[in-house]
């Protein structure tokens, strides 16, 4: 059995593997500088966007009663609001930082995952709810000069895809999210208590 | 950025990336994802380089990056091994009669420990000192030690193990 001097020896003599350029690697740290802010502007961009072109629909067509207001105001809010939590943990990960000691790293990174995990679960179930009920109130006007035929197509297709969304595509995203940020929260604390011990 | 810290960007990698990529192979088991790894870092690095203001050695600042990023990469449960030695899979088949075999047995070795143990026990194969691998990790110098303690019997006993499958 080889003692712990053996395998100190053995590991000093490895062979030297080839290390990367180092103008690869500078080039790449800028590039990835460049991709975070773009990536966090792109996400700003589509919020303005999104409240621009409310505006400019609530102001081309003639909407009379309040419910359409409503509705164009509470989906707004809505994709509004989430996109700003996505934002949020966009801008909470690139602040995660790298070089505070691992501990509180780990702290960051189990706070980080839990509420990504509250994101994907309640999160996620109440802009679903929210948009359901801001289309409710948005089909009252909109379906109004519509035959009766058509708005019952049209709200059946709508229950159709809403409900293929929310208990099929919806629950498998969100088992697929949720096990796999479990996952990581339960490593995190494996070797949070690693630390510890 | 200037030029300057450019030149002392490459200078960091030059002398710091071989022992870095080390620890990264050691915490991975596996090139492919230790050259992802030590990239990842210096990248980290570079990013940070202008807030080091030197409080500690830079040897320290740059394997807390390392370690950290490490431990940042978690990712699944899926790697994550636990010291089980009459589950231990037969890895070579043959005598480990050469360095290389020997090596890469060492490396399956550790990558065997808990993660934490993994970085620890690859510091100290680094010889980096007990006071330093303390401040990099956070871990007192008196627990560090009983762990360091524990670690290597563990990995002796593991490469053991392995030798004589």
């Amino acid at each position: 059995m080889k003692d712990f001097n053996d395998i100190q020896n053995l590991w000093k003599e490895q062979t030297p593997a080839q290390l990367p350029d180092v103008n690869s690697i500078l080039a790449d740290a800028k590039k990835v500088q460049r991709g975070l802010n773009t990536k966090t502007i792109t996400q700003v961009i589509i919020l303005v966007a999104v409240v621009i072109f409310i505006i400019v629909l609530m102001n081309i067509i003639p909407f009379q009663q309040v419910t359409t207001f409503v509705g164009i105001g509470l989906m707004a809010g809505t994709i509004l609001l989430f996109s700003a939590v996505r934002l949020y943990q966009v801008v909470e990960m690139k602040k995660m930082d790298l070089t505070q000691n691992p501990r509180h790293l780990l702290v960051d990174l189990h706070r980080y995952y839990r509420f990504q995990n509250t994101v994907n679960t309640r999160y996620t179930l109440l802009y679903f709810i929210l948009m359901n009920v801001a289309f409710a109130l948005y089909f009252i006007e909109v379906l109004q000069p519509v035959p009766l035929l058509y708005q019952v197509i049209i709200v059946v297709i709508y229950l159709a895809w809403m409900l293929f969304a929310f208990l099929y595509l919806g629950k498998k995203h969100k088992l697929k999210e949720q096990t796999k940020t479990q996952s990581i929260i339960d490593a995190i604390r494996t070797i949070e208590e690693h630390y510890e011990s | 950025m200037n030029q300057n810290q450019e030149q002392h960007f490459k200078e960091l990698y030059q002398r710091y990336g071989p022992k870095v990529q080390r620890l990264c192979l050691g915490y991975t088991g596996n090139q492919m994802e230790a050259e992802d790894l030590l990239q990842e870092i210096f990248v980290k690095v570079w990013q940070n380089l202008h807030s080091f203001r030197g409080d500690s050695q830079v040897s320290t600042w740059i394997y807390r990056i390392a370690v950290n990023t490490c431990l940042y990469q978690i990712r699944t449960t899926k790697n994550k091994k636990s010291v089980d030695l009459d589950k231990a899979p037969v890895l070579v088949q043959s005598e480990p009669d050469t360095k290389e075999q020997q090596v890469q047995l060492l490396h399956k070795a550790i990558s065997e420990l808990k993660e934490s143990d993994r970085l620890i026990i690859t510091l100290l194969l680094e010889e980096v000192s007990y006071p330093e691998i303390a401040q990099i990790t956070e871990i007192t110098e008196v627990n560090l030690r009983v762990k360091i303690h524990r670690i290597k019997q563990q990995l002796s006993l593991i490469y053991a193990k392995y030798e004589r499958l």
